[in-house]
């Protein structure tokens, strides 16, 4: 609960998100194959590089949380799941969409995809046992457990995705995608851009978590 | 569909998702506060 | 050491004298292969990956259905806490249970594997001792993944539902890794053609075995 009073992520990310948007729209130029499409590339590589911090955060708070028990480090490690899972989704959807009119397909199992989706289905389950389990000790415990299990597989899904692929090929690659020096500067903008507001969302998200775990402590309180 | 509509599609989808979701931790934000100013008020009431 | 093979043995026997979870395991795995092969209608063959597929999809939802018995039983009889006080560390109790799970996959496998040659075995180059191999690497990584997860999930309200929610997006590298190496084996290719698939099924296995020692007991403390 330091500084409080200042919402400085919240402000900085009111300014940077619509700099950002403006940067994709009026100053990147438009990529010349992919056309307009490519705009929403900027945002998709963003919103999937802090989906995955988020779940980094999370498997390190739980480590922190099994080692010193505190109630905080399950807040951040909820945080971390959850705001990882929207993030996640965003990118799916927007993957989708940037793959339906440029390879025609609104599916295709390119590694990068498949580790989305994956670590889409291990975080969600993760959800699901945090609203399985009472006892809030047992759910820290739990919750902890399964987000540095799920992150110790992140190898293992990258490697067997591109496996897997290697025997169906595809010509997809998106990162030979020729990059001038106006996309990487949109690129980086929005990226900080959306690190900004990813870190606000997070805090929020943190701050909720101890406001209701201090809920259930008046409640217990009150009811003897 | 042009591909204008895919761009409109995945920009809406973002900014209308992560709006929808950031409007509904501050719902639940407000009313956890709600609840534990009127349970802090019956606990101060209690001990007196 | 002494201790695992104690524990092991403790768990093997009460399974023998009541013989609940390799007979139901078998039992579910062969009824799936029999609902796939006449979902695939009559009189068709299938290429030996879609074979390999229809395979894992058997083992894997034979043995999630054991591994759920391992701790439920353990919780119904109040023995988590009695072993806890025990001298045996947790950590031996995991190593134990995943040995467990491990040996009845296997015991389960041994039937379903030839039922599955029986009924989609015609026109597939490989024989059941081609797929030997990446068997044992995915029941060992099945089994150390499972084992912490069905300790996770027995402490909480929905665990049969639970332990395959949780359990089948880990395990999803391992089953496509073990679909493409088993499709290669029925295909008749030889096992050095396959060994870049089968090294990363044992890395997993080696990764969630350590992953499990270390975080098991975090988990039963808290039962």
């Amino acid at each position: 609960m330091t500084s409080r009073r200042v919402p400085l992520l919240p402000l900085l990310s009111a300014v940077l998100l619509p700099a950002a948007v403006a940067m994709v729209f009026f100053y990147a130029p438009t990529e010349r194959t992919m056309g307009v499409v490519q705009k929403i590339f900027y945002f998709h590589l963003s919103l999937a590089a802090v989906a995955f911090l988020s779940f980094f955060v999370a498997c390190v708070a739980g480590v922190l949380y099994l080692v010193r028990g505190k109630r905080r480090w399950d807040a951040w490690g909820a945080a971390g799941v959850e705001v990882g899972v929207v993030f996640t989704t965003l990118v799916l959807i927007t993957g989708s969409l940037w793959g339906r009119p440029i390879w025609n397909t609104w599916w295709t199992w390119d590694p990068r995809l498949t580790t989305s989706l994956i670590l889409w289905f291990i975080y969600t389950a993760c959800l699901i046992l945090r609203s399985a389990v009472e006892s809030e000790t047992r759910r820290a415990t739990y919750a902890a457990v399964m987000a540095v299990a799920g992150f110790v597989d992140v190898p293992i899904v990258f490697l067997s995705a591109r496996l897997f692929r290697s025997i169906h090929p595809t010509v997809i690659r998106s990162d030979s995608v020729g990059l001038e020096p106006s996309m990487i500067a949109t690129l980086v903008v929005c990226m900080a851009a959306m690190l900004v507001f990813w870190a606000g969302l997070v805090r929020l998200r943190y701050g909720l978590h101890l406001q209701e775990a201090e809920l259930g402590d008046l409640t217990r309180r009150l009811g003897g | 569909m042009t591909k204008q509509t895919f761009v409109v599609l995945a920009y809406m989808a973002i900014w209308g998702g992560l709006a929808l979701y950031v409007a509904g931790l501050a719902r639940r934000q407000a009313r956890v506060a709600r609840q534990i100013e009127a349970l802090r008020e019956r606990l101060g009431r209690g001990e007196e | 050491m002494s201790r695992v093979w104690f524990l092991y043995r403790k768990d093997l026997r009460i399974e023998f004298r009541k013989k609940e979870s390799v007979a139901s395991m078998t039992f579910f795995g062969a009824l799936v292969l029999v609902i796939l092969n006449v979902a695939q209608g009559p009189g068709r063959r299938l290429t030996p990956e879609t074979a390999a597929g229809v395979l894992w999809v058997a083992v894997i939802f034979s043995a999630v259905l054991g591994l759920g018995r391992v701790f439920a039983r353990e919780r119904e009889n109040g023995c988590i806490s009695a072993l806890l006080v025990s001298p045996a560390s947790p950590g031996t109790v995991f190593t134990a249970k995943a040995l467990v799970n491990l040996t009845l996959m296997l015991l389960s496998q041994a039937v379903l594997v030839p039922v599955f040659f029986v009924l989609f075995g015609t026109g597939l180059a490989g024989g059941p001792l081609a797929l030997v191999p990446s068997l044992l690497l995915v029941d060992a990584g099945f089994s150390a993944a499972g084992t912490l997860l069905s300790a996770v999930s027995a402490g909480t309200r929905r665990n049969e539902v639970l332990l395959p929610i949780l359990l089948f997006p880990l395990i999803l590298p391992l089953v496509a890794l073990a679909v493409k190496a088993t499709g290669g084996a029925l295909a008749g290719r030889p096992l050095t053609e396959l060994l870049p698939l089968l090294e990363p099924l044992a890395a997993f296995g080696l990764i969630y075995a350590a992953a499990g020692y270390l975080l098991f007991p975090f988990v039963v403390r808290e039962g």
